[in-house]
């Protein structure tokens, strides 16, 4: 079958900083997988071009065999690391955004995770904590249903009890045929549910391996791995 | 698309707006009230003509202020939303819907520019109501087009006729949204810079005026020239056809970049 998504000497510069070296990669369906790196290692640019936020300065980028644009915008379901949302909206009418704009999203589900984690539709956004505002990102990016979930650092900004949460309604809400890529350095959390990692260092990608191979191989945790691959 | 994107630019746009708009109104019908009430207690007490004399200087001064903070406001919070909305933190929602580069640049044209309108119909209804300008609106809808013909440097008054004033109104909205049009272009091409994407959205903002003054400029000579040589008078030739055509050769151009900027330069950083 092919790649969800296909980077084929993917570069992407800034100014003269280069941010992504001539990338390859192919990240195959249905599986959760780990993009890890330090801070300024490329993930959120990686990201940003699959999203087509950012436009490659050379190679190219496919998702689901093509390069991002209208069609690609259907199939991911995209959590940014920032909060995307308008603060003087009220939950309910993000809701309805949502609705508007993605035939996939589906409402109930949406309202049933709202609910379990105590967040009052009526509320606007501007009213609700950091965390709580990335909780309703995470469940309106996740109530998608979606061929490829992005999502960046999503768990960086919430308390240890809300991430536990954020994982699981990220592993029981995914479509099983689905791709999650999911960016972060909180390794040690997120472990247990990857299927697979990509390391990253500098824009190369310097590893792409199973979770359980690199357990098995190398006899230490991903995130004891991690620490010594990146050691500074 | 297009519909849904202007209902939720309506939305995004109201909220501020129609308040600003509704204290547009207050604030002439009470600036008409202090009028009225000086007019009226003139040959009253002496005393009761100085506080009212007084209290309709307040009220003209706050009507003052409250249009141009209306006005000005508006028009701010317009290119704000078209800022923050597009190129900041709200950009990584709206670029990553299923939506068309050209839905995203007309929902908010179309909306801001009705606002607009909107905005200049109120003052210049407010300023009618307030002073009680002389005759009906029609004569002075028409002298206000006169005046704007002069500024488009139309000689002959009694070339307005019917159709030159359906022009002109045409010419002047086409105008407007090509001004509108400046601004995406001017904030998207800020966008490519590397840093500071703000001043270089108002560098080149102020780099397009100049432009397009030198443009007009140049055309003004060569047209002068030509005119001369065929002993004929200029200032027919700057009528509101020349706005229309200059407006919408402005609003093509203004629109593309904006487009192109969007669609293959985006730099979400």
């Amino acid at each position: 079958m092919e790649p969800i998504v296909q980077c084929i000497g993917l570069t992407k510069t800034y100014g003269a900083k280069l941010a992504l070296n001539q990338i390859y990669l192919n990240l195959e369906r249905g599986r959760i997988i780990g993009l890890l790196g330090p801070n300024g290692s490329g993930k959120t640019t990686l990201i940003k071009l699959m999203n087509g936020l950012l436009k490659p300065t050379a190679g190219d980028i496919l998702v689901g065999g093509v390069r991002p644009g209208i069609e690609t915008k259907y199939r991911i379901s995209y959590l940014p690391e920032r909060t995307y949302l308008a603060h003087d909206m009220k939950v309910m009418e993000i809701v309805e955004y949502f609705r508007d704009f993605y035939p996939d999203f589906q409402v109930e589900r949406a309202y049933d995770m709202l609910a379990r984690l105590q967040i009052q539709p009526y509320e606007r956004l501007k009213n609700l904590s950091k965390g709580t505002k990335e909780k309703v990102q995470l469940i309106l990016v996740m109530s998608r249903n979606a061929d490829l979930y992005v999502l960046d650092e999503p768990i960086a900004g919430v308390d240890p009890a809300a991430r536990d949460y954020i994982l699981h309604t990220i592993v029981s809400n995914y479509n099983r045929n689905a791709t999650v890529l999911l960016s972060t350095h909180l390794i040690a959390d997120v472990e247990n549910i990857l299927d697979e990692v990509v390391f990253i260092r500098q824009g190369h990608i310097i590893l792409q391996a199973g979770a359980e191979q690199i357990r098995r191989n190398e006899g230490k945790s991903v995130d004891r791995f991690f620490r010594e691959v990146f050691v500074c | 698309m297009l519909g849904k994107l202007m209902k939720y630019e309506w939305k995004a746009t109201w909220k501020l707006l129609v308040p600003a708009y509704a204290w547009v109104v207050v604030s002439t019908v009470l600036t008409c009230i202090a009028i009225r009430t000086d007019e009226w207690s003139s040959g009253l007490l002496e005393q009761a003509e100085v506080w009212s004399g007084m209290f309709m200087v307040l009220m003209i001064m706050l009507y003052g202020f409250s249009m141009m903070a209306a006005m000005a406001g508006g028009l701010i919070f317009l290119i704000y939303r078209f800022y923050t909305s597009v190129y900041g933190d709200q950009g990584y929602l709206l670029h990553t819907l299923p939506v068309d580069k050209h839905h995203i640049i007309l929902s908010k044209l179309i909306v801001s520019f009705l606002w607009i309108v909107a905005g200049v119909a109120l003052l210049y209804s407010s300023l009618i109501f307030l002073f009680q300008m002389e005759g009906d609106f029609a004569v002075t809808f028409r002298e206000f087009l006169m005046w704007r013909q002069e500024m488009f440097l139309l000689y002959d008054e009694e070339k307005l006729s019917a159709f030159a004033v359906v022009m002109t109104v045409i010419a002047i909205l086409v105008e407007l949204l090509s001004k509108m049009l400046k601004v995406a272009a001017a904030i998207s091409l800020g966008q490519l810079s590397a840093n500071h994407k703000l001043l270089s959205s108002i560098g080149f903002y102020f780099a397009i005026h100049i432009v397009q003054n030198i443009i007009r400029t140049l055309f003004i000579v060569l047209l002068t020239v030509v005119m001369e040589a065929v002993d004929s008078e200029p200032g027919v030739v700057f009528s509101w056809s020349t706005t229309l055509i200059s407006g919408l050769i402005y609003c093509v151009v203004f629109y593309l970049v904006t487009w192109y900027v969007m669609e293959k330069k985006l730099n979400l950083e």
